[in-house]
């Protein structure tokens, strides 16, 4: 695949096996500077596993990934990522917001070096755009969910990231914080910044996302903008409003409401 | 204090309690980070089996011993690796191959099991110039790496995949740190004793986690801890004749039981020097700002101070204060 410099992330049939069962069965995707994709489908339809395997935390049986045209392989210039994983606090609980962020700058860092200047601006930046600069020293298990949440987006900020990848940022979030969520990741794609962000319903990010992928059972099943994606459900028979967990397949639901897992309000 | 600097024996009893006290937190710090506390455990159970070795074989126990306690934990952190094993399924493997190991290598070398009793409880008082040399090599060693490269340790105990995506090579450090791990163990096997070098790689640390705030702090104070323990116990055991390595133990145990009213002192501190200004200056607190997701119930009776600010009670707590208010709770 030819790509030129401004796509951020590519991958390319891609399969993915865990535990010997397929996961991803010819999955591609690419994102491009400033744009924002959302990543979307029901629980086990691959989400996690497609931005870990991007990422190469996973491995994959086939198929390719190019971080900015780089294979993922020998792709060194990590301070170009930065990751937002699934919110788990059982191992960072006991480490203030600001050493949790610091993390955020080690891709810019060489070992035996302490923070420099251009660092800890650095990460007074980043907890600062997520509005908690009064908790720099807070114990990040003193914090609630929503202001958790924000903590790991500081900290992948702080390497001043070109593609952001947000692995479900709005999960347990209520809307008011999602909403503060909103605003910084719009600042961010205006500035050019590439964000891959899976959701599990779009909440109150839908304004922001140019494109939504939604993977079921695997594949991709829709990639197109957010709008397309209610017409086809409505086509098909989907509701324009689903409660979470619902289990709303009908006979025709199998093409749109199963890609959802019953939880998209577009 | 004076007398007991007069023997030989016992300045070079206080110089490895020191070393020991400096190193055992420094590392244990990481491995406790890791929900790993048990790893010194089961590796001491390995360096056991190299003990046995070596009687076997008429060697130096310590060389053997740190060979065989630094394989022990490169294998287990493999497998941990490859998911063929879980950390604690691992560190049980660890212990009881090691014991096995060593009593059965140690009874068919004609010495028996009781030979291994001094390398179980240590034996400060006959450090050698020798032992006293790699310890001090040891020392500096691991506190170079768990120092130097904390942040990057940091991020590796604390968010595997998140220390990938920096580009840290996560293997490399996990073994790095078992292997410190397991050098330190297999050497405090002269000094507290294979048993418990564990309890000063891991007591130490959960004291100092209950009386300060962050992992840098927390690193700094289980070193501070480790080393007055070591050093006390093995000043204390000479006056009372005990045995040291017990004696350090017991006081850092000692330490951490004493963190737990020490913390809550400190955390009603903390609560109330942030009080004054809060209610001197009422300008400079932002209007109606709201707490986010707030489980618990604030009441008169729920443990948090509380002062009464106008015509409502305002509760404090991990840097909040604030009030009840329809469904949530307002910043004050």
């Amino acid at each position: 695949m030819l790509l030129d410099g401004t796509t951020a992330l590519a991958a390319d049939d891609l399969t993915v096996e865990l535990g010997g069962l397929p996961v991803l069965r010819g999955v591609s995707l690419s994102i491009r500077a400033g744009e924002a994709v959302a990543l979307m489908g029901g629980n086990g339809s691959g989400k996690s596993t497609l931005v870990r395997t991007v990422l190469g935390l996973l491995p994959h049986q086939h198929g390719g990934v190019r971080l900015f045209g780089q294979p993922l392989r020998s792709f060194r210039d990590w301070a170009r990522i930065g990751y937002v994983p699934q919110r788990s606090m059982a191992l960072l609980s006991g480490s203030k917001v600001k050493e949790v962020v610091a993390a955020g700058r080690l891709a810019r860092r060489r070992p035996f070096r302490p923070l420099n200047r251009s660092d800890r601006e650095a990460i007074h930046d980043a907890i600062a755009q997520v509005g908690l600069s009064e908790h720099l020293n807070t114990d990040i298990a003193a914090l609630s969910g929503g202001q958790q949440q924000r903590v790991l987006v500081a900290r992948a900020l702080a390497g001043k990231p070109e593609l952001l990848v947000l692995d479900e940022p709005t999960s347990g979030v209520d809307l008011q914080h999602q909403r503060v969520l909103a605003e910084v990741l719009a600042e961010l794609i205006s500035a050019g910044t590439a964000v891959l962000v899976v959701l599990h319903d779009v909440g109150a990010l839908g304004d922001l996302i140019d494109r939504a992928v939604v993977l079921s059972d695997g594949r991709v099943a829709h990639d197109g903008s957010l709008g397309d994606l209610g017409q086809h459900r409505r086509r098909f028979g989907g509701h324009e409003h689903l409660d979470h967990g619902r289990d709303t397949a009908d006979d025709h639901g199998e093409n749109a409401d199963s890609w959802l897992g019953g939880a998209v309000e577009p | 204090m004076i007398e007991i600097l007069s023997y030989p024996f016992m300045q070079r009893a206080l110089i490895a309690a020191l070393l020991t006290g400096l190193i055992a937190p420094a590392i244990g710090m990481y491995v406790v980070q890791r929900r790993l506390s048990l790893l010194g455990d089961g590796l001491g159970h390995v360096a056991l089996a190299g003990v046995g070795l070596a009687l076997l074989t008429g060697t130096a126990p310590i060389p053997i011993a740190v060979a065989a306690c630094v394989a022990g934990a490169v294998v287990v952190e493999v497998l941990r690796q490859r998911g063929k094993a879980t950390g604690d399924v691992g560190i049980a493997i660890l212990f009881y191959g090691g014991l096995a190991a060593g009593v059965f290598l140690s009874g068919i070398s004609g010495v028996g099991a009781g030979g291994l009793a001094q390398y179980l409880f240590g034996s400060l008082t006959t450090v050698t110039r020798d032992d006293l040399m790699l310890v001090g090599v040891l020392a500096i060693v691991i506190l170079v790496i768990t120092l130097g490269l904390s942040p990057q340790l940091y991020a590796v105990a604390t968010d595997e995949d998140f220390a990938r995506t920096q580009g840290l090579r996560v293997r490399i450090y996990h073994i790095a740190v078992v292997s410190l791990a397991a050098v330190t163990v297999a050497l405090a096997m002269r000094t507290v004793g294979l048993l418990l070098v564990s309890a000063l790689m891991v007591v130490p640390v959960a004291a100092a986690r209950n009386v300060v705030r962050g992992f840098t702090a927390a690193l700094i104070c289980a070193i501070a801890i480790g080393v007055l323990t070591a050093v006390g116990g093995a000043v204390g055991s000479f006056y009372i004749d005990a045995a040291p390595g017990a004696f350090i133990v017991l006081l850092a145990i000692a330490v951490f039981v004493l963190s737990w009213p020490l913390s809550y002192l400190l955390r009603r501190r903390r609560a109330a020097a942030v009080l004054p200004e809060l209610v001197d200056d009422d300008e400079l607190i932002a209007p109606h700002t709201i707490t986010e997701s707030h489980p618990h119930q604030h009441a008169p009776d729920c443990g948090h101070p509380s002062v009464q600010h106008g015509d409502h009670t305002d509760f404090i707590h991990e840097g909040h204060r604030h009030a009840a208010h329809a469904d949530h709770y307002d910043e004050h």
